[in-house]
């Protein structure tokens, strides 16, 4: 191994350096302690697992042993859910990873002034890579990857058991290694072929479409139980059932899939592992040339169509120019800061797809058939809305540049009011009106005009309830402020948020279900998010002490004499 | 203006300097105008829609400037302005600096380079160590002293070691 004067290995270093890159440690761990962030990412995904084994553990015990063809189903529809978890968490991981596959103009100008062969450079990011990689396939399948084959397999003897272990490992590495290198060779391509700048602007539309598309799929796609009754022309364009098949052939028996589809699970590995071989081995150097020569300048000309709804959103919601300055700021902050717009993107993505798979279950159940609305069909915007407002609250806590923000602080008059005017209003803005009132029209048809307008009033009213209780005790200008969620407990916080937000998003959706039956019901549906919403913000009014913005958790700097004095 | 330009770097020239606009409450009617005129006469019209992740920290410092007197201030407080400026904006900096004094203007300017010092500035304070060591007109200083230079002035009161020594012992480290 090549070493340096002091002995430190050059390798072990560049590919520590390269591994950082990958991920944003500071998003996960405080201080971005690196050895924090994978105990605590690796925590979170294992948990998950951990929980999903449990399930399979206790849906075995339901499965009486004699009962050969259930068990067969039952593990082929376990395994196609595990698979799209596994391509999920692979196509998050390489998304949120995305800029550090390949070199940008920073590795270039402080690593090519140091004496390092290029292909050592190389090797250590390709190693950094493959051991990301690794992990996160290993936290996402830890427990499963033992309990999916064995369980499957324990009426079989110890052979099969063996036989469905390996073949269990061979799909779920062919998955992750499909959509992880697939991502990279793409990346690649679009980065040796073209301009830098073009590049970065198409990446960013290239990122979210992979997160929104993941997610989609994960939520959308039929379970490999019917890949046993689909015709193979359809069937092979399933792009997870190519892995259920892998291993459902490697573990032979029994309601084993068609070998095509485990020839394909076998061919897309290799073929996406070649192309970013080929990317890497290839189109390295003139990537780096790329990078190196051209400019990476952005652009921030307004087009008409923006520039007219920004004129209407002054006139209307911003006349007070502290407010518009805050309010732009948030705008393009979220819009374009990598780590801000990609996690604005998962949340969103989440509810779109969630609120695909509730819209796909109502069409399924003939939801046009009565003119009365279901709960699942109800919860459809609810939960979007919630996500989006969430996602966002919680961006809000990230920062960005800190370094900048005195330009808030010396520019600082009239206190917090404005600012927090603008953090709320940017909320109603993109998340609680649009979602609430943009599908009026389809409701109408649907349920008639006043139910469709009373659900659309009463979103909105929940929407305000739910806003008041995220911005409780919001006094500070967003991303401005140096309190990490790494800080925060995130094992903990993470299954509590979740779990609320399920229930409530479930109970409120049937509360409303109920009340849309009648008039009495309706003014009762109204009433009970109004009182809400104003029994908040009238206790916020009477506690509420304007004072300055708080920047972050150190508190009011104290003022220190220079002594001056000669 | 701060020495180190630290800024949003996502948003374009012309973004922020809106936003410290509106932060300052000059009204956008008031503001757009005097953003263009600022832009054109710092040389960074053509690069107003570029974000300013790609800006040279020249180009940022002039961005810097133009925040620090859209409100027309009365007292402007300048770390380091000339640091990253290139020639020609160096010397309108110069000159502007002078003429907002001429106006009535205080400008409170901190800096290493004595030479533009001397020419700018109608007192010079000269810190050492945490102390006020000299404060006083640049001729008074000068006459005082018996010393050509504000240079000279600043190596007699705050220069342990004599600069040109240490160079030549830097060069010979160098080769050792």
């Amino acid at each position: 191994m090549t070493r340096i004067a002091g002995g430190t290995p050059r390798f072990g270093r560049l590919a520590r350096h390269f591994l950082m890159r990958l991920a944003d440690f500071e998003l996960v761990a405080p201080g971005g302690e690196a050895h924090q962030t994978a105990v605590t990412g690796m925590a979170l995904l294992g948990a998950l697992n951990f929980i999903i084994a449990l399930g399979l553990v206790w849906r075995e015990a339901l499965v009486p042993p004699a009962f050969e063809q259930v068990r067969t189903v039952v593990i082929l529809g376990d395994a196609s859910f595990l698979v799209a978890l596994t391509m999920l968490f692979t196509a998050l991981a390489g998304s949120l990873a995305w800029d550090g596959f390949f070199p940008n103009k920073q590795d270039a100008m402080t690593l090519g002034c140091l004496p390092l062969r290029p292909s050592l450079l190389l090797q250590a990011r390709v190693f950094a890579v493959l051991l990301y990689l690794a992990v996160v396939v290993l936290s996402t399948n830890l427990f499963t990857a033992l309990a999916l084959p064995v369980l499957g397999s324990l009426h079989n003897g110890l052979f099969e058991v063996l036989r469905a272990l390996f073949g269990w490992g061979v799909a779920v590495t062919a998955t992750a290694a499909t959509v992880f290198f697939a991502q990279i060779a793409v990346q690649g391509l679009l980065l040796a072929m073209l301009p830098y700048a073009a590049y970065r602007r198409l990446s960013a539309f290239l990122q979210l479409g992979i997160v929104l598309g993941t997610f989609l799929g994960f939520f959308l796609m039929p379970s490999a139980t019917q890949a046993l009754t689909t015709p193979l022309d359809r069937g092979v364009w399933i792009v997870p059932w190519w892995f259920v098949g892998l291993f459902s052939t490697i573990r032979g028996g029994a309601g084993a899939l068609p070998g095509i589809y485990a020839v394909l699970g076998l061919a897309a590995p290799a073929l996406a592992g070649l192309g970013a071989l080929f990317i890497y081995s290839g189109q390295y150097r003139r990537i780096l040339r790329n990078v190196c020569e051209q400019s990476e300048a952005g652009t921030a000309r307004n087009a008409p169509l923006r520039h007219a709804l920004e004129r209407v959103l002054n006139l209307v919601l911003l006349r007070n120019p502290r407010t518009r300055a805050v309010f732009w700021f948030i705008a393009r902050t979220v819009t374009r800061n990598r780590r801000h717009r990609m996690l604005l993107a998962i949340s969103a993505a989440i509810g779109i797809a969630w609120a695909g798979q509730t819209l796909a279950q109502s069409i399924g159940a003939g939801w046009t058939a009565s003119k009365q609305p279901g709960s699942t069909l109800l919860a459809v915007p609810l939960e979007l809305a919630c996500l989006l407002v969430i996602g966002l609250r919680a961006l809000y806590g990230m920062p960005v540049d800190l370094q900048a923000n005195w330009s808030f602080r010396i520019t600082e008059r009239g206190g917090v009011a404005a600012v927090r005017q603008a953090a709320v209003r940017f909320l109603w803005t993109v998340a609680i009106l649009p979602v609430a009132w943009l599908p009026l029209p389809v409701y109408w048809l649907l349920w008639g005009g006043t139910r469709a307008v009373v659900h659309c009033t009463f979103l909105t009213l929940t929407g305000g309830a739910l806003l008041e209780i995220l911005m409780r005790n919001f006094y500070k200008l967003p991303f401005a402020c140096s309190i990490l969620p790494g800080k925060h407990n995130l094992r903990v916080t993470f299954a509590v948020y979740a779990a609320t937000f399920t229930f409530s998003c479930w109970f409120v959706s049937v509360l409303e279900q109920d009340m849309l039956k009648s008039a009495s019901g309706m003014a009762v549906g109204l009433a009970l998010p109004s009182a809400v919403w104003l029994a908040m913000a009238v206790k916020r009014h009477m506690q509420e002490q304007p004072g300055r913005i708080r920047f972050d958790e150190t508190g009011q700097p104290e003022l220190e004499l220079l002594q001056l004095q000669g | 203006m701060p020495e180190e330009p630290h800024l949003y770097t996502y948003l374009s020239g012309e973004e922020y300097l809106e936003m410290i606009a509106l932060l300052r409450e000059i009204a956008s009617e008031a503001a757009a105008p005097r953003i263009d005129r600022f832009l054109r006469l710092l040389g960074l019209h053509s690069d107003r829609f570029t974000l300013m992740s790609s800006y040279s920290k020249g180009m940022r410092q002039k961005i810097l400037l133009a925040a620090a007197l859209l409100h027309d201030p009365k007292l402007l407080i300048l770390d380091e302005p000339f640091s990253g400026l290139d020639v020609s904006s160096a010397l309108i900096l110069r000159r502007l600096i002078t003429l907002l004094a001429a106006e009535g203007k205080t400008v409170l300017m901190n800096s290493h380079e004595m030479e533009t010092v001397e020419k700018v500035a109608q007192r010079v304070v000269i810190l050492y160590k945490g102390k006020v060591v000299a404060d006083d007109s640049v001729e008074h200083l000068r006459s005082l002293m018996s010393l050509p230079s504000l240079e000279r002035i600043f190596t007699q009161l705050a220069v342990e070691k004599d600069p040109s020594e240490v160079a030549a012992e830097l060069v010979e480290a160098m080769r050792a």
